[in-house]
C-alpha cells in the first residue's frame, strides 16, 4: 500500500493592498493681483498623489506529499509603488511553529514535519519568502515544501502559515 | 477759496476762516482683483480651480476686459494641452487635461482661461491624471498671467497712393501692403489722372504684422469713394467693365475710371 498521507499545510489569503500616503498640506496662499501689484501673475500648483496598490495573491491551500516535495506559487501584478521601495511577503508565522525553519503538520498527537525554501534558501518563521518590484506584469515567487517525516497517525495533518505583506524600501 | 481783506484801524482782534477743500475723485480705472488658488488637488473626485475676479470697474472707452491666459507649465510647451505632473525626482509622470467651465478638455499653454469685465469667477476642470510609472506625489506648476485689454481705437494707419503700374506710396510705411491679381485677361495700368485703371484686376489690402484694418476707403479718379468694412479688403474691376467696384457694387457705375488712393484704417494690435 502506497504510504501517502495528505498533509495540508494551509493559509489562505487574496491580499489586494492599497497604501493610502497621507496628503501634504498646502501652505502656499492664493495668489491675490490687484491692479496695482507689481508681479501681474499667479501660480497654481496642481498636484496628484499617486497611491501605491498592488495584488499579491496567497495560494490558500499546499498540499504535501509523502514522496516528493511540492511547490506553491505567491504571484503579485500590477505592483505600482513608489521608487526605490519593493513589496515584501513575510512567513510571519505557523499555527504549530513559532520559530526556527522545520514547520509542523499535526493531527492529533501526530506531528509531520517539514520545511519550506525560497529561491534555493531555507525559510524560517519571520523570514521573507518573496519580493516584487514596481512593474505591471505578474510576477511570481516559488516556494517548495519538503517531504514531511515523522507523523506517527495516519490521517490529514495540518498547519496554518501566516503571510504578511508590506512595501519596503529596497536595499 | 474766499480773499478776506481786513483793514485795521484798531487794535485786531482775533480773526479765523476756514476754507473747504472738495475733489471728487473719478473712479480709477482699471480696478480689479483676480485671485488665482495657489493649488488644484487632483485627486479630488471633480478637480477643479476657481478663477475669481472681485471690485472690477473698467472705464469701456478705455479697457475693455481683463484677461488672464495660462502663461506656462512645467513641463510643456506653449501650444501643448497634455499636461504633465511628475514625483519630485523626476522619475514618474502623469498626464492630464484642462478645460473651461465643466469641460476637462481644450486649454492649452497660452490660452485665454478667462476673461472679466465685471466681478465674476471662471471654474477650470481637470481629468483624472494617469500614466504614472511610481506612486508618490506628482506636482505641476501652472503660471497664470494677468492683463488688461485696451479699446482699440480705429486711426488712419497708412494712405496708400497710386504712382505707377502696381506702384504705390504709403504715407506711414510697413503696415499694409497692396497687392494685384488677374482674371485670365485682365490686365492694369496707370495713369497720373485715373491712377490704377484696366481691366480684370483685383487689388488687395492685406495688414502687416502686427497691425488689424477696420476699414478701407478707395478713392476713384474724381476723388468719390466707397468703403470696405470687412475683410478682404479688395477694388475690383471685370474684364468687361473698367469700373472699380468695391463688394460688387461700382464706385459710379460707368463713369468711376481707376483707383487713385486708398485710405487704410485699423489699430496696432
Amino acid at each position: 500500500m502506497k504510504h501517502t498521507k495528505r498533509l495540508l499545510a494551509a493559509v489562505m489569503a487574496l491580499a489586494m493592498v492599497s497604501a493610502i500616503a497621507p496628503m501634504s498640506a498646502f501652505a502656499v496662499d492664493d495668489t491675490v493681483i490687484k491692479q496695482d501689484s507689481t508681479k501681474q501673475s499667479g501660480n497654481m500648483t496642481a498636484t496628484y498623489d499617486v497611491t501605491a496598490k498592488y495584488t499579491v495573491t496567497i495560494p490558500s491551500g499546499v498540499t504535501l506529499d509523502a514522496e516528493t516535495e511540492v511547490t506553491s506559487d505567491i504571484t503579485a501584478e500590477n505592483v505600482l509603488i513608489e521608487k526605490g521601495k519593493q513589496v515584501v511577503v513575510t512567513l510571519t508565522e505557523g499555527s504549530n511553529t513559532t520559530t526556527g525553519s522545520t514547520f509542523h503538520a499535526k493531527k492529533g498527537d501526530s506531528t509531520a514535519e517539514y520545511t519550506i525554501s525560497a529561491g534555493g534558501s531555507a525559510v524560517s518563521v519571520g523570514g521573507t519568502v518573496a519580493t516584487f518590484s514596481n512593474g505591471t506584469d505578474e510576477q511570481t515567487a516559488t516556494l517548495t515544501f519538503s517531504k514531511p517525516t515523522g507523523w506517527t497517525a495516519a490521517g490529514e495533518h495540518t498547519e496554518t502559515l501566516t503571510f504578511t505583506v508590506a512595501t519596503v524600501d529596497a536595499n | 477759496m474766499a480773499v478776506t481783506s481786513v483793514m485795521a484801524l484798531a487794535p485786531m482782534s482775533a480773526f479765523a476762516d476756514t476754507t473747504d477743500v472738495t475733489f471728487d475723485a473719478p473712479r480709477i480705472s482699471p480696478a480689479y482683483t483676480i485671485t488665482i488658488p495657489a493649488s488644484v488637488d487632483l485627486n479630488a473626485e471633480t478637480p477643479t480651480a476657481t478663477i475669481t475676479a472681485e471690485n472690477v470697474y473698467l472705464d469701456t472707452t478705455k479697457h475693455k476686459q481683463i484677461n488672464v491666459t495660462l502663461d506656462s507649465a512645467d513641463y510643456v510647451n506653449t501650444g501643448d494641452s497634455t499636461f504633465i505632473a511628475k514625483t519630485a525626482d523626476g522619475s514618474s509622470s502623469v498626464t492630464y487635461t484642462i478645460g473651461k467651465g465643466e469641460a476637462t478638455t481644450g486649454v492649452k499653454v497660452g490660452d485665454t482661461v478667462a476673461e472679466f469685465t465685471a466681478d465674476g469667477d471662471q471654474v477650470l476642470s481637470f481629468s483624472e491624471p494617469t500614466g504614472a510609472t511610481y506612486a508618490g506625489i506628482h506636482t505641476e506648476t501652472l503660471t497664470f498671467g494677468i492683463s488688461v485689454e485696451e479699446v482699440k481705437v480705429e486711426t488712419l494707419l497708412t494712405t496708400i497712393t497710386a504712382t505707377g503700374k502696381e506702384q504705390a506710396s504709403f504715407s506711414t510705411a510697413n503696415v499694409a501692403t497692396v497687392s494685384f491679381s488677374y482674371s485670365a485677361g485682365g490686365s492694369s495700368a496707370y495713369l497720373a489722372n485715373w491712377g490704377w485703371w484696366g481691366y480684370g484686376w483685383t487689388a488687395t489690402v492685406t495688414p502687416a504684422e502686427g497691425y488689424t484694418i477696420t476699414k478701407c476707403v478707395f478713392y476713384d479718379d474724381a476723388n468719390r469713394k466707397a468703403t470696405d468694412s470687412e475683410a478682404p479688403f479688395v477694388v475690383e474691376t471685370t474684364e468687361e467693365d473698367k469700373t472699380p467696384q468695391v463688394n460688387g457694387n461700382p464706385i459710379l457705375a460707368y463713369t468711376s475710371k481707376g483707383i487713385k488712393k486708398i485710405e487704410v484704417y485699423g489699430y496696432a494690435n
